[in-house]
């Protein structure tokens, strides 16, 4: 209840404020339209892969290449790490 | 003036404890005499079985022992359509009476009450004994409770309500009938087949004439609809066995943070042939389970029998858990000659306390083709722990210690949920007020706030795919006028099942191959760099 008056009161105030302003013009529909249809297809690809790999397949993979591009800043901090341990 | 005010408050004071005592004390038994209970409660009496057919009854003003089958269920569908030694009594199309039989019993729509009358009939006490057979042969009969305290009846209905008698009384001033039972539609002037049972039927009397007369009439079976009276409290009508309701067993608990776990109970259902493949009960059977929320379904998951289920809930709200069965055949269909297979539905109330409920012990009921049940009372019932003494022939309850404590613990609970409630907004607060804020923001940012919506939209699609996966992929465009759509489920149909089993080895290999050495060598470049 409280919450909610909180939130409900800083909405209200951000809406007010930020009315007062001119809107920015919007993307012609064409474009939100072929982001939109991106944004589908890119998730019909993952969920492709994700048939093929199995999930827990894939988000294994996908964790193992994030640590295989981060794998200096990843040494680093282990090493420091290790060294802090080590006093 | 001090100790005169002191003394005041002191008696005041006491004065409200005692009342407030009392008032507690008194409260449950005035509960109790004012409670809402269902006048119909004793209207109903059941049996589980048919009673046996007597062998030595009246016939034509003598006692006559007859070596009759003593079992008049064997009568009751297949002896009325195939057994030839039945005495019909009347005029009776049998033809057309046995037709309509035969799809009442296909579609279960059909009820059965046993009558016993112990009489001075004729010159001596008489006995009678009979089945009460009613049904309809479009399915829609309905039993309805009538009339009021202390004469109450159920009483059938149907469009095309039809009725027949079988019993082992012959007919007033009728010969012998060779011990045959006899089915008619006017037993003994017995005319109210509506009547299926009353309360007024349950009598065991001696009456000034010197001759015992006992009535009973209970119920056998019913597949007919049924609607309890508010408060009903009497025996449950038992329904067919034939067209029988299944429904999953399930437990369930939800923990004071959310987590919800449910499991189905060890109880297979038991599925009429033809349902199935395999004949009996079932145990390699799934369950559907989902979680929804208003009509969003925010979770939803087939796992097999033995397998629990667990969702985080994600705000206080009031959810509905559902539940229903999958056959190995496929799920089970709704409705069926033979069986209505309800899912079963829990209405949950998160409000930051932790419950256990399920079909066991909940307070559940048919609704339709659903079977629901009433979320768990997180409150424990302290007027159980009231200890009573008796006064003058009345009871009353006392307040106990354990009560009282049961009393706290249940304000401890009632405290917090409230506090909950005031301090933290449920989950429909926090969808609509994102949603509106979004709205709002992608109107006013334009352009720009269209760029954030399609990160949030392609990461959403991106987790979406990953998590359910998918075998189609369908880009925007068309080829010789048909829409490109890319199955890849049509591969494994094309390469078969096994190859393409392997085929998904081989890539999965080759992919951790490649990045186990890729790792391996950043590894050694890392390291020998330094």
């Amino acid at each position: 209840m409280i919450t909610e008056s909180i939130l409900s009161a800083l909405s209200a105030v951000v809406t007010f404020v930020l009315g007062l302003l001119p809107s920015l013009p919007a993307f012609p529909p064409e474009v939100q339209s072929a982001l939109n249809q991106f944004a589908t297809v890119v998730g019909d690809v993952v969920g492709v892969i994700s048939y093929l790999y199995t999930p827990t397949i894939l988000i294994l993979a996908f964790t193992i290449l994030i640590a295989v591009i981060n794998f200096e800043a990843i040494y680093k901090l282990a090493l420091w790490v290790y060294h802090k341990l080590r006093g | 003036m001090t100790s005169f005010l002191d003394r005041s408050r002191g008696v005041l004071l006491a004065a409200l404890l005692l009342s407030s005592s009392l008032a507690l004390s008194f409260t449950p038994w005035l509960a109790s005499k004012v409670s809402a209970v269902s006048g119909y409660d004793n209207t109903v009496h059941t049996t589980e079985t048919l009673y046996t057919s007597m062998t030595n009854f009246y016939i034509g003003g003598s006692n006559k022992t007859c070596s009759q089958s003593s079992d008049l269920s064997t009568t009751l569908f297949d002896g009325i359509r195939t057994n030839d030694d039945l005495f019909i009594y009347g005029d009776l199309d049998m033809e057309a009476i046995r037709a309509s039989l035969d799809e009442a019993y296909a579609n279960g729509s059909y009820s059965v009450t046993q009558g016993f009358v112990r009489a001075p009939l004729g010159n001596g006490n008489g006995t009678m004994e009979y089945i009460l057979l009613v049904w309809s042969e479009s399915g829609d009969g309905a039993l309805n409770f009538t009339g009021s305290t202390p004469t109450t009846t159920l009483n059938a209905a149907a469009d095309d309500f039809q009725f027949l008698m079988i019993g082992n009384r012959p007919l007033a001033g009728y010969g012998s009938v060779n011990c045959n039972l006899v089915v008619t539609q006017n037993f003994s002037g017995y005319n109210f087949p509506n009547k299926v049972v009353s309360s007024e039927d349950q009598n065991q009397t001696t009456g000034n004439d010197g001759f015992y007369r006992e009535t009973r009439q209970v119920f056998v079976t019913s597949g007919f609809d049924i609607t309890y009276p508010p408060g009903y409290e009497g025996t449950p009508i038992p329904e067919n066995e034939l067209r029988r309701r299944i429904n999953p067993s399930v437990g369930y608990t939800l923990f004071s943070d959310g987590r919800l776990f449910a499991m189905g109970l060890s109880t297979p259902p038991c599925l009429p042939v033809g349902l199935t493949e395999t004949t009996g009960c079932v145990s390699n059977y799934r369950l559907i389970y989902s979680v929804s929320l208003e009509d969003e379904v925010l979770f939803e998951q087939t796992v097999d029998r033995t397998e629990p289920f667990n969702a985080v809930l994600p705000g206080y709200e009031t959810y509905q858990l559902r539940v229903q069965f999958v056959l190995p055949s496929g799920p089970v269909p709704p409705i069926s000659p033979d069986v209505i297979a309800m899912p079963v539905t829990f209405v949950l109330v998160f409000d930051g306390t932790g419950v256990d409920g399920g079909t066991i012990g909940n307070d559940c009921e048919v609704v339709g083709d659903v079977f629901v049940c009433e979320a768990a009372d997180p409150y424990e019932d302290c007027s159980l722990l009231y200890n009573y003494v008796t006064i003058a022939d009345t009871t009353f309850p006392l307040i106990s210690i354990e009560s009282l404590v049961c009393s706290v613990n249940n304000f401890g609970l009632w405290l917090r949920s409230t506090l909950i409630s005031l301090f933290v907004p449920g989950y429909s607060f926090y969808q609509n007020w994102y949603q509106s804020i979004t709205t709002f923001f992608e109107s006013k940012l334009g352009f720009l706030g269209t760029s954030i919506g399609f990160l949030f939209n392609l990461l959403g699609a991106v987790v979406t795919g990953a998590v359910a996966t998918s075998c189609i992929i369908a880009p925007p465009g068309e080829i010789f006028g048909t829409p490109l759509v890319i199955n890849v489920c049509d591969l494994e149909g094309i390469i078969g099942s096994s190859a393409f089993t392997a085929m998904q080895v081989v890539i999965i290999g080759v992919t951790m191959v490649v990045l186990i050495t890729a790792g391996v060598r950043k590894y050694f470049e890392v390291v020998d760099r330094r």
